[in-house]
């Protein structure tokens, strides 16, 4: 297992390698840093032609690409073309507002899908079933920054119209008041509501399938003919086999809690990771987006690993090759 | 100087200031440059006196603005130009040299009158600038802003290693001594008359004893200035806050206690949020916004002119030879034919809500703007008229033929832009009637205005029409930089921005000595006459003025729109605002 460990590790390097080529390629491509100055009258073209040349952006773009390897190769992601900050400083201040976010959607979705998707199969076809399904396929067609304007337009501004106590419609905290913690889970309760809303939706899907895949196996057949009590047979078979696939799920989609969520972030003002995306994208601001990139490359390996060892420590039939 | 006479100096200058400008503050509000809203003492003359004179509220109090942009730095040095976005939040904690008051007439702040040649501020060979500051001000640690500072200011400003990106204005200068702690004598490497407006206008200064011990950037984090508000915190992403500065050197100081920044990066939650009261301000909304944000309860929407306007321009040359005339474009006729074809007001009272102009110059909205200039009317028939004389006959399939080659042409703008492509859709028709067919080519704005190498459409000349936002970003109408020869880019200098490729030698020589003249009155002459010429050469049609629209609560009181500079004008006046 230890060289299994260390192989994949070391493969990581070159897909790494790659993901950064053609990230700097298709962002440098896309958009360029000059248009932040674009229309600023301000920078005569004396100041134009000295920024260029500073950053290297007179010269051809995959030397420019080798600069930011150089860079890398130091331990240096660079700074932002827009704040000057540096990139790892700004990822780091973003960071905990995003796991405050994504963790607290990744933790309402497990709990509440879990049981509402297993309610679901072994009701399989009932009305419940029904509700259930028809809700979550609903819940997985909505777009994340309808829902979310939706939620603002009723439970703020229309409240408040109404003389109801109303929600926040962005931002972490309360400015005039201060932070708090009761503040802050009062901003938190929209954005992670939509959220866990659509999110929720694939977890009962992924889950009832999964579930019911479970129950028409011979072994639970054989498990009822021995005649185990039904809550045995659902709970020490047919559950702990489902989960199997779910497990995988679950670690596979940890990444996302680091990455944060690009449309909701904007939409509800949460100063996450998503929204310092989307902000520098529009900027052809590349240090930052190649630092995100990066980030969550090396967070999507890790947890792809840590996926397929959880994997075979659950499932004794895994064995690593 | 004691503190309560240079409170008349102060007046007593922009008087003096005001008499020069006084004709063009009248066209300004002949124009209804005047914000109606706030129309009390909008009579013109005697209005920077009233401004100082005017009832002030209660202190106390926190506004909290929403800004969907947040600013990227607080040093100015890296907030690209005086009039960028980034001056709401430098416009509280850093007194301006000059400011801009509600009629735009220019008012000295830290300095104690504006150099002139008549007020012996400036040598009668027009290269020495002396400049008297007012004493008492100190920067937010209590340290003394002395003339010391200026002098630091534009050495910092000069040296590459600080990363400074503007140095319009503070380029001229040759050489800075400092007699004594308030002043400041200035050499300019030769005549330069955009000086006062780009190097002292708008702007702050940077404290030497706290810059110096710091990078640029670490400063535009931590910033002290001397302005009626001080830095308090900045969480990125989220909000900045601002305190009053209890030692501010005006008896006005400001009556806020707070001022709080709010990040709202979306802007219909900006709309949500000014509704519920989250923010007392919500800035720089949308055309399209207009009627959701209109009837609100308790919430005014302010809907003023500015001075940049929607423009498109014609490619008039080729991209790789700026000495090459464009195919289709570099014939005038043609150029002049698509302006009548287009019809401007339908999309403005459609699109626009009926709430702007047509943009009839340059200088739009400006107390430079030659007023005589009437856009061309709406008249296909005319159109029509100008593309057969310049050889455009109709093809079978109703578009037009010249020699075998189609007319049809590319237009781009900024992708995903709702007015923009509305408006793209309503010009595809008009050309449509009148035979020409235009395509649509739209970039990101990431791309779209990028270089001229890398890709930037908006001046790279691989589009035939390009259609963007621009006009007077600075306070001086240097009209050189968008109209010169010189300014054409190329592979070679891909720095200007004659988007169109204008050459006109006319021009060209005006352009020039506008910039060494040193009598107002004959400057803004030359001025006009590049405009005429400008118009006449069509190298774009003007679409529309842009408005800036904000909403403010009502519950704010003593704010006063000046027109100049969308985002400036609004906060000019911060320190008198407060909260009911």
């Amino acid at each position: 297992m230890g060289q299994y460990v260390a192989r994949r590790l070391l493969q990581a390097i070159p897909l790494l390698f790659l993901i950064s080529v053609i990230s700097f390629m298709l962002i440098r491509l896309s958009g360029d840093p000059m248009s932040m100055y674009g229309q600023s009258s301000a920078l005569t073209a004396e100041d134009r032609d000295r920024i260029m040349a500073q950053h290297g952006w007179d010269k051809p773009k995959p030397i420019q690409y080798l600069f930011w390897l150089r860079d890398l190769a130091r331990g240096d992601l660079g700074s932002s073309l827009y704040t000057y900050q540096p990139v790892t400083q700004m990822i780091w201040e973003k960071l905990p507002n995003t796991l405050i976010l994504m963790g607290t959607v990744f933790v309402v979705t497990i709990v509440v899908s879990i049981p509402l998707a297993i309610v679901s199969a072994l009701r399989q076809y009932s009305t419940l079933d029904y509700l259930i399904t028809g809700a979550s396929f609903f819940a997985f067609a909505l777009p994340t920054f309808w829902l979310g304007l939706v939620c603002i337009m009723i439970f703020s501004v229309k409240f408040k119209e109404w003389g109801l106590p109303y929600m926040p419609a962005g931002g972490m905290y309360d400015l005039v008041e201060g932070p708090s913690l009761p503040g802050l889970v009062k901003h938190l309760v929209m954005p992670a509501l939509v959220l866990s809303v659509v999110s929720m939706a694939s977890y009962i899907r992924y889950l009832r399938a999964s579930m019911l895949e479970v129950l028409r196996d011979d072994y639970i057949r054989t498990a009822r003919a021995k005649g185990l009590p039904e809550l045995a047979v659902t709970w020490r078979h047919a559950f702990r086999n489902a989960l199997i696939p779910l497990v995988t799920l679950i670690t596979m989609n940890i990444p996302l809690i680091f990455s944060g969520a690009l449309i909701t972030e904007q939409v509800f003002a949460w100063p996450g990771m998503g929204r310092l995306f989307v902000d520098h994208a529009n900027r052809g601001d590349y240090p930052v987006l190649m630092g995100l990139v990066l980030t969550v490359s090396v967070l999507v390996i890790f947890f792809n690993l840590v996926a397929d060892i959880a994997y075979a420590a659950i499932d004794p039939r895994i064995r690593f090759q | 100087m004691k503190t309560s006479k240079h409170m008349e100096t102060v007046t007593a200058g922009s008087e003096a200031n005001r008499i020069d400008r006084r004709e063009l503050v009248k066209v300004m509000t002949a124009l209804g440059l005047a914000v109606p809203a706030f129309g009390a003492g909008l009579a013109g003359s005697g209005r920077a006196a009233l401004a100082q004179d005017t009832a002030r509220g209660e202190p106390g109090g926190a506004v909290v603005v929403g800004v969907y942009q947040e600013p990227n730095s607080l040093n100015f040095l890296l907030t690209g130009g005086p009039i960028s976005f980034a001056s709401m939040q430098l416009t509280p904690l850093f007194e301006p040299m000059i400011r801009y008051n509600a009629d735009g007439v220019m008012e000295p702040r830290l300095l104690t009158e504006i150099p002139t040649v008549d007020n012996g501020g400036v040598s009668e060979d027009g290269l020495t600038y002396t400049l008297t500051f007012v004493p008492d001000v100190t920067w937010h640690d209590g340290t003394p802003f002395t003339a010391n500072d200026f002098r630091f200011t534009w050495e910092w400003i000069m040296d590459p290693a600080n990363q400074a990106q503007a140095t319009a204005g503070w380029a001229e200068i040759e050489s800075v001594e400092v007699p004594d702690d308030l002043t400041a004598v200035v050499t300019l490497k030769g005549l330069y008359l955009p000086f006062v407006s780009e190097a002292l206008g708008w702007n702050p200064l940077l404290p030497e004893h706290v810059q110096s011990t710091m990078s640029t950037e670490e400063f535009g984090r931590q910033p002290v200035g001397n302005g009626p508000f001080r830095f308090v915190e900045w969480i990125p992403g989220d909000h900045l806050t601002f305190a009053r500065y209890e030692e501010y050197f005006r008896p006005e100081k400001a009556l806020l206690d707070r001022l709080i920044f709010k990040v709202v990066p979306d802007r219909n939650t900006v709309i949500a949020q000014a509704k519920t009261g989250d923010i007392q301000l919500g800035i720089d909304y949308t055309e399209a916004q207009i009627p959701e944000m209109e009837n609100v309860p308790g919430v005014t929407l302010i809907i003023s002119p500015s001075q940049i306007y929607e423009r498109y321009h014609f490619t008039m040359v080729t991209r790789e030879d700026a000495s090459v005339p464009h195919p289709i474009f570099g014939d005038i006729t043609v150029r002049k034919a698509l302006t009548h074809a287009i019809d401007r007001q339908t999309i403005i009272d459609q699109i626009l809500f009926g709430r702007t102009e047509i943009a009839r110059n340059e200088l739009d909205n400006t107390p430079y703007e030659n007023a005589g200039i009437i856009p061309f009317p709406f008249d296909p028939e005319e159109a029509k008229r100008l593309l057969d004389e310049a050889g455009w006959a109709a093809g079978a399939d109703g578009i037009r033929e010249k020699d075998g080659q189609k007319f049809t042409f590319t237009h781009g703008t900024t992708s995903g832009n709702q007015t923009r492509e509305t408006i793209q859709a309503l010009v595809q028709a008009n050309l449509r009637d009148v035979g020409v067919e235009m395509t649509i080519a739209n970039q990101p704005a990431s791309r779209f205005f990028g270089g001229f190498n890398d890709g930037g459409g908006w001046l790279d000349r691989s589009l035939d029409m390009v259609g963007f936002t621009n006009g007077l970003s600075s306070s001086d109408p240097n009209l050189r930089p968008f109209w010169h020869t010189e300014s054409i880019p190329t592979t070679e200098k891909p720095n200007g921005f004659n988007h169109s490729g204008l050459s006109n030698p006319d021009l060209d020589q005006l352009l020039d000595d506008q910039l060494t003249e040193l009598d107002d009155a004959a400057r803004l002459e030359l001025l006009k006459q590049a405009q005429q010429i400008v118009h006449d050469e069509v190298p774009m049609i003007p679409m529309y003025d842009r408005v800036t629209i904000n909403s403010v609560s009502d519950r704010v009181k003593g704010i006063q729109m000046s027109p100049f500079g969308a985002i400036t004008g609004l906060v000019w006046n911060i320190a008198d605002w407060s909260m009911e």
